[in-house]
């Protein structure tokens, strides 16, 4: 009998093995597209460190440019995915993204501030907007928390609301700052529309430990993300604390988000999307949803990137643009084949 | 033997109280079915023996112990409330719910032991799950559905299930069977089962002593032919029936009295 739930669960293995594959070839793919193209031959030696059909140019743009790129990319979609997954567990609501409970407002407000002041800070090696994102980001999703923990439901409903206002309160700010600030709004409007163009080693670093630990957190969750979906009295009768459950939750998806959002800006539709897309693959089982949901978030934010890289070469569009633009048409042909098939999304 | 019984308890949301004073003890082996009118607080009452909701004074308490003292896993190792009503949209399988049921037992890190998987066979075996574990719930017939609770609380290993209507929504046919399951499990395994039902003759059939709640206490408990009685039901529910005899079994039967000015 054990065999017959280990075929469906190999099976799905097998896929998340095969996304993983699919995520290496993109990846080496995406690495000879750009403003100069570079053939893959000389990727390949460049690779299998040959000195010989790479020049040094080549290698420096390799090298400093489009690998920490690429990999600021596949850690962006990882994080985003899996915060997609957790906030979307979370609220049992297949629409909720990494930004619903204002993650991507905080960290607006947070760049807002660090461009209308000038701040000139640096730490580990991130700069002024990086770090103010990051602390945006974290500091407005705590203040959310904590106003729904105040109001002691213990519904999510309210976390959404409270979310969902402090968002609009945050945005409006946001716009308030750049409206009084008229020559630097370009800037902060730059940064709204998410671009990878920043990579460096160091926000590589940074942001592949962040995003790290909350997609760790969110993992070692994924039994109880499948005994929440049952709903509250189901999930308390197999033993769930719902309040620590909610709280290392929002934990993992918002350092998960604030690692995305400090090394690449807003991207949406990433967050959303790759979910829906690893819940048709493997189903709703978090063990295999996450690192599913790890793949098509990888697979799509390196796609999005080339293109953006490329279709208007030699200059380059933000990512978010390409994200949101792609993203919209696929996520409607998925909604409506979803509906003429008659089933629920969860 | 596991002992479950609660002591005074009293239950309020903010000032407006559910019930209190509540005192009932349970023994291994035994089916006792709540029931009281809509309201009355008979969920109330399983959630807050469940520990899932604060009880405003008394105790509860598992082989003696105040159930306060118990972490919630701890709690779950030994009872298992199954919900009225629970997210039925999500896609998972079968199996992946019901072997849920092993999480207080392994924690939520580790994998299923060999010996977890087979518990949790043997509960879809039991409930008569086995064929349907690779389904869908989202694809389950109500019957079928209650059975998979019922085969994760089987596979939590609970001593102790209380049932909120186990039976509501199915027809009369699964409705028997689901309470026969049920039953059947309670004297196989020696567990203690609090069922709500607003079948006034399943109660009478199925179990061994019936409580009523009304009035925000517990108006009585006790075997079926005690509290089956047309003053007691009148209190409760407000309605005048006639209590009979069962033609072939002896139980008590109630029959409502249509031309009552009431109805």
């Amino acid at each position: 009998m054990g065999e017959r739930r280990g075929n469906a669960t190999n099976r799905s293995w097998l896929l998340i093995g095969f996304s993983a594959c699919i995520v290496l070839f993109v990846s080496i793919a995406s690495l000879s597209v750009g403003a100069a193209s570079i053939p893959l031959a000389n990727i390949g030696a460049w690779i299998s460190h040959s000195t010989e059909g790479v020049t040094a140019t080549e290698r420096t743009i390799l090298w400093e440019l489009r690998l920490p790129r690429i990999l600021s990319a596949v850690i962006t979609g990882v994080s985003l995915a899996t915060a997609g997954v957790g906030f979307q567990g979370l609220f049992r609501n297949v629409l909720a993204d990494p930004y619903v409970i204002g993650a991507s407002s905080g960290a607006a407000l947070g760049v807002s501030i660090a461009v209308v002041t000038g701040l000139q800070v640096t730490y580990f090696g991130l700069g002024a907007t990086s770090l103010m994102a990051m602390a945006g980001s974290i500091g407005i999703v705590m203040l959310v928390f904590a106003l729904g923990a105040i109001s002691r439901q213990t519904s999510t409903i309210t976390l959404l609301l409270a979310g969902v206002a402090i968002s609009s309160m945050t945005n409006a700010l946001v716009s308030l700052l750049m409206f009084l600030n008229d020559q630097k709004a370009i800037v902060i409007l730059s940064w709204l529309m998410g671009s990878l163009a920043g990579s460096d080693w160091q926000t590589v670093l940074v942001a592949s430990l962040s995003s790290c630990m909350g997609v760790g957190i969110l993992w070692s969750r994924s039994r109880q993300l499948d005994a929440f979906l049952l709903g509250d009295a189901a999930s308390q009768s197999l033993g769930l604390d719902p309040l620590r459950f909610r709280c290392w939750v929002i934990t993992g998806a918002s350092v998960a988000t604030a690692s995305a959002v400090s090394s690449a800006g807003i991207i949406g539709f990433v967050g959303l999307i790759a979910p829906q897309i690893a819940r048709l693959m493997v189903g709703p089982r978090h063990a295999l949803l996450l690192p599913m949901s790890a793949c098509t978030g990888a697979i799509t934010m390196l796609v999005a990137d080339a293109v953006a890289r490329t279709i208007v070469a030699p200059t380059e569009l933000p990512v978010g643009i390409v994200t949101a633009l792609l993203g919209c048409p696929f996520f409607i042909a998925l909604l409506l084949s979803r509906s003429m098939r008659g089933s629920v999304a969860t | 033997m596991t002992h479950f019984s609660t002591e005074n308890l009293s239950f309020a949301y903010e000032k407006l109280v559910v019930f209190q004073g509540l005192s009932m003890d349970l023994r291994a082996g035994e089916i006792v079915a709540l029931i009281g009118a809509n309201g009355a607080g008979k969920t109330t009452l399983l959630r807050t023996m469940a520990k899932q909701l604060k009880q405003q004074s008394g105790t509860v308490l598992l082989d003696s112990r105040s159930t306060q003292k118990f972490t919630r896993r701890e709690i779950a190792k030994h009872l298992s409330l199954m919900p009225q009503h629970e997210q039925r949209e999500a896609s998972l399988r079968v199996y992946d719910v019901v072997a849920l049921g092993r999480a207080p037992h392994v924690g939520w890190w580790m994998p299923l032991r060999a010996e977890d998987e087979a518990i949790v066979q043997q509960s879809l075996e039991a409930t008569a799950m086995t064929e349907l574990q690779k389904r869908t719930i989202d694809q389950l017939s109500g019957g079928e559905w209650r059975r998979m609770i019922l085969a994760r609380s089987l596979a939590q290993n609970a001593s102790i299930l209380l049932l909120d209507e186990p039976t509501a929504g199915l027809d009369m046919k699964y409705q028997f069977e689901c309470l026969g399951h049920v039953r059947r499990m309670v004297k196989e395994r020696q567990l203690i089962a609090v069922i709500t039902l607003h079948d006034l003759n399943q109660a009478s059939m199925f179990a061994d002593r019936i409580a009523i709640l009304a009035n925000k206490e517990l108006l009585s408990i006790g075997l079926p032919q005690e509290v089956m009685r047309p003053d007691l039901i009148r209190k409760a529910f407000g309605m005048d029936v006639m209590v009979v005899s069962h033609p072939t079994e002896s139980i008590p039967m109630v029959v409502p009295i249509l031309a009552s000015p009431e109805v």
